[in-house]
């Protein structure tokens, strides 16, 4: 089946976007972008028309940039620098017009659960790539979301234990955590799973797991990187 | 009840005031101080004002979001305001009423659980049965 892809948001990333998707033989491509600058400054720069200018949660629009096109895959991609349009643009074009093949930009880490509880779930995080590969790199193990409850705000952390963490020598079983989490247990070095309730002594290089609140993160960092926690 | 509104349009401040006698606490929040449209409550000791970034999930906090009973949300952006309303869903269950300019896409969000009003045609039914009903 063809495929026709609308990218929402006309900026320097999803303009390489569009020279990627055309070197793979995607050529069935237009923006959509509520500023008419934007739009006009891309179509001058194009041998064809590819940017309308239009706002991204009307229905009439959608449709006529070809949302629902008949006997083609649409395929839609949201790209803006905000996680408002992004996310309310995804929402609809996935529940009234049942696309499923949705892909976002998330700007703000905070936002990525909302992403997740309404169901759009292929996201790319703009800001996580690079802080936490800096972060990583200076020695600071960020908590890691492995899995979302649903529209609970809450998630499945994992979080590596570093040497100087003042929790290091202490027996799992026995945690005091200053917040409200559950501790599911920890993996250890060599990869042998223990759970939280046998007494066994919490190891640098382990990784924790455990269930919070998101917004319980900062808050599990510090418990778990601290020097004076233990 | 806490009855949390967000956003300082001429509609919400209709809505406030006609929740004003049947709420224990109504609280405004906006991105910044704008005494105008909420003139007639300002003086009331029922009343609170909080200002924030309305996108931020502190903010919300802050302003009372998790122990309101209620939430009205008006930007007069339509795209902000039902961001705004799925944030406030994640940390609450109690119904969330979110005012639209283009009420085309009302069904979409009912569906998922939202009370949409359509600021054009303001009628505040809807919002004062739910109040009298939850007392």
């Amino acid at each position: 089946m063809k495929k026709n892809i609308i990218i929402n948001g006309i900026n320097d990333e999803s303009q390489i976007l569009y020279e990627e998707l055309l070197s793979h033989g995607l050529d069935d491509v237009v923006f959509i972008d509520s500023d008419r600058e934007l739009v006009s400054n891309l179509n001058y720069k194009s041998e064809n028309i590819i940017a309308y200018s239009g706002n991204c949660i009307s229905t009439e629009f959608l449709e006529f940039v070809g949302v629902n096109r008949e006997n083609s895959q649409t395929i839609f991609v949201a790209m803006t620098d905000s996680d408002s349009f992004n996310l309310i643009s995804c929402e609809i074009v996935k529940l009234k017009y049942e696309l499923s093949e949705i892909v976002s930009v998330v700007n703000r880490k905070e936002n990525l659960p909302l992403f997740n509880a309404y169901g759009i779930n292929e996201l790319i995080l703009k800001e996580k790539s690079i802080i936490e590969l800096i972060l990583n790199t200076a020695g600071v193990s960020l908590p890691i979301r492995l899995m979302d409850i649903q529209s609970k705000g809450t998630s499945v952390w994992s979080i590596k234990i570093p040497s100087d963490s003042s929790i290091v020598g202490s027996d799992i079983s026995k945690l005091k955590i200053p917040f409200r989490a559950i501790i599911l247990g920890k993996i250890d070095n060599k990869g042998n799973p223990f759970q939280s309730t046998e007494n066994i002594d919490i190891e640098e290089g382990d990784t924790v797991l455990i269930i919070s609140s998101n917004r319980n993160e900062e808050s599990m960092t510090r418990f778990f990187q601290g020097k004076d926690n233990g | 009840m806490k009855a949390l509104i967000i956003g300082s349009s001429f509609n919400l401040k209709k809505i406030g005031e006609s929740l004003i006698d049947n709420v224990g606490d109504l609280i405004f929040l906006d991105y910044e101080h704008s005494e105008s449209p909420h003139l007639n409550l300002s003086n009331n000791k029922k009343v609170t004002f909080h200002y924030g970034d309305i996108k931020e999930m502190d903010v919300l906090i802050k302003a009372g979001l998790e122990d309101s009973g209620i939430v009205i949300i008006d930007t007069q952006q339509d795209i902000e305001s039902l961001f705004v309303a799925q944030k406030c869903n994640i940390n609450l269950s109690s119904n969330i009423f979110i005012l639209l300019n283009d009420v085309s896409i009302s069904n979409i969000f009912e569906n998922l659980g939202f009370i949409i009003l359509d600021s054009n045609n303001l009628k505040l039914d809807k919002i004062i049965k739910y109040v009298e009903k939850s007392q």
